[in-house]
């Protein structure tokens, strides 16, 4: 929040307990309630959305619809028959993601998708889940790929530890890419929501001129509805890939 | 069924397939250019960030290494340099996959770490 001329952009990324002496008890703070209400909306919206279970759906049934189709079509296009198999886990990636960003966007809520502490937890669980699948199809030979194909011997002591710091750097690139897209986001809009208050204070002229930041923040507002969409896809398909090359070869 | 109805229904066919083989490349092209624009940003977030965790991972590792062993700028000089070449090996892998032609999926789309991706 702008007080004075100081603009404290980061501030509302910061962890407070909450429901007093309960929630400082259990350290219950933002992040979790907000996971907790992401998770209810999303079930919320598949059980209202499919409760009439119309041939002909309603708006809300054909949107529920439509979101289990996209992430089925995703799975199964990207990992190919076997992907059926992981559609449930990247539906729930893909939409915990999705409500979290778009939660985050509302006045007075927390963004936990904006906590690098999430979205690696998020990203490792991924990274393991790729790891097991891979020993479980291809069992050792899982360890071949770490060798590129067709490479010389010689270059091997080069070669295997890049390709393993490569697949290493995976969880790390997922969860870097989350976290930082949320935080630039919210703090691009902080920044301007302080311009606005900063301006509104200088009297009539400043009234006029604190429109442009307010406009500003609209299309921000925009952009991030966009961009949670975006994060949210790029980070269920790299799922989905990553998964494809545990399954494959 | 009289034989007027039966050549009606060919030319239904006829017409169908006509009006199918019109729509469907441009059905086809529509969607592919709408996950390509969608992409474009996120594909540029996701060159970046595969770089920077690439280095990220190599400087980590090379400082506890270092911390570990006592070895103090060694270990993390060459795990700098590590992370430095899986980063770049991050982009190309993801890049060499981008950079197909858009046209013709099945055929000119698989590049040689197999089938393309389309993200």
């Amino acid at each position: 929040m702008a007080s004075g001329s100081t603009i404290d952009a980061l501030g509302q990324f910061e962890l407070h307990p909450i429901f007093g002496s309960f929630g400082e008890a259990l350290c219950f703070s933002q992040a979790p309630l907000y996971m907790v209400i992401s998770v209810a909306v999303v079930l919320a919206f598949l059980y209202v959305g499919m409760k009439p279970k119309a041939v002909v759906p309603g708006r809300l049934q054909a949107a529920a619809e439509v979101s289990y189709e996209f992430v089925h079509g995703l799975a199964v296009d990207t990992i190919g028959e076997k992907g059926t198999a992981f559609f449930p886990f990247i539906f729930a990636l893909f939409f915990f993601i999705l409500a979290g960003n778009y939660i985050g966007l509302l006045p007075f809520s927390y963004t936990f998708t904006s906590h690098i502490a999430v979205t690696f937890a998020l990203a490792i669980t991924v990274f393991i889940l790729c790891i097991l699948t891979s020993l479980r199809f291809q069992g050792v030979a899982f360890l071949k790929h770490f060798m590129p194909e067709g490479a010389p011997i010689a270059l091997s002591p080069i070669l295997v530890p890049i390709e393993i710091l490569s697949y290493i750097s995976r969880p790390i690139s997922l969860s870097i890419r989350l976290f930082a897209n949320m935080v630039a986001g919210h703090v691009l809009l902080e920044v301007f929501a302080s311009f606005t208050i900063m301006l509104a204070g200088l009297g009539v002229v400043g009234d006029a001129l604190a429109v442009a930041p307010l406009v500003l923040n609209i299309a921000l507002t925009a952009l991030e509805l966009l961009v949670g969409l975006l994060q949210a896809y790029v980070f269920a398909i790299l799922t989905c890939i990553y998964l494809r090359e545990a399954v494959a070869h | 069924m009289t034989d007027h109805e039966a050549i009606k229904r060919d030319q239904f066919d006829d017409r169908l397939a006509q009006l199918e083989q019109k729509v469907a490349p441009r059905a086809k092209k529509a969607k592919s250019s709408t996950l390509s624009e969608q992409s474009s940003l996120g594909m540029a977030f996701r060159i970046a960030s595969d770089m920077i965790a690439g280095i990220a991972v190599g400087l980590g590792i090379g400082y506890e290494l270092d911390r570990w062993t006592g070895y103090r700028p060694v270990f993390i000089i060459v795990f700098a340099m590590l992370g430095m070449a899986a980063g770049l090996r991050n982009v190309w892998r993801v890049v060499n996959v981008m950079d197909v032609p858009d046209n013709g999926t099945q055929k000119d789309g698989r590049s040689q770490r197999g089938q393309r991706i389309d993200d």
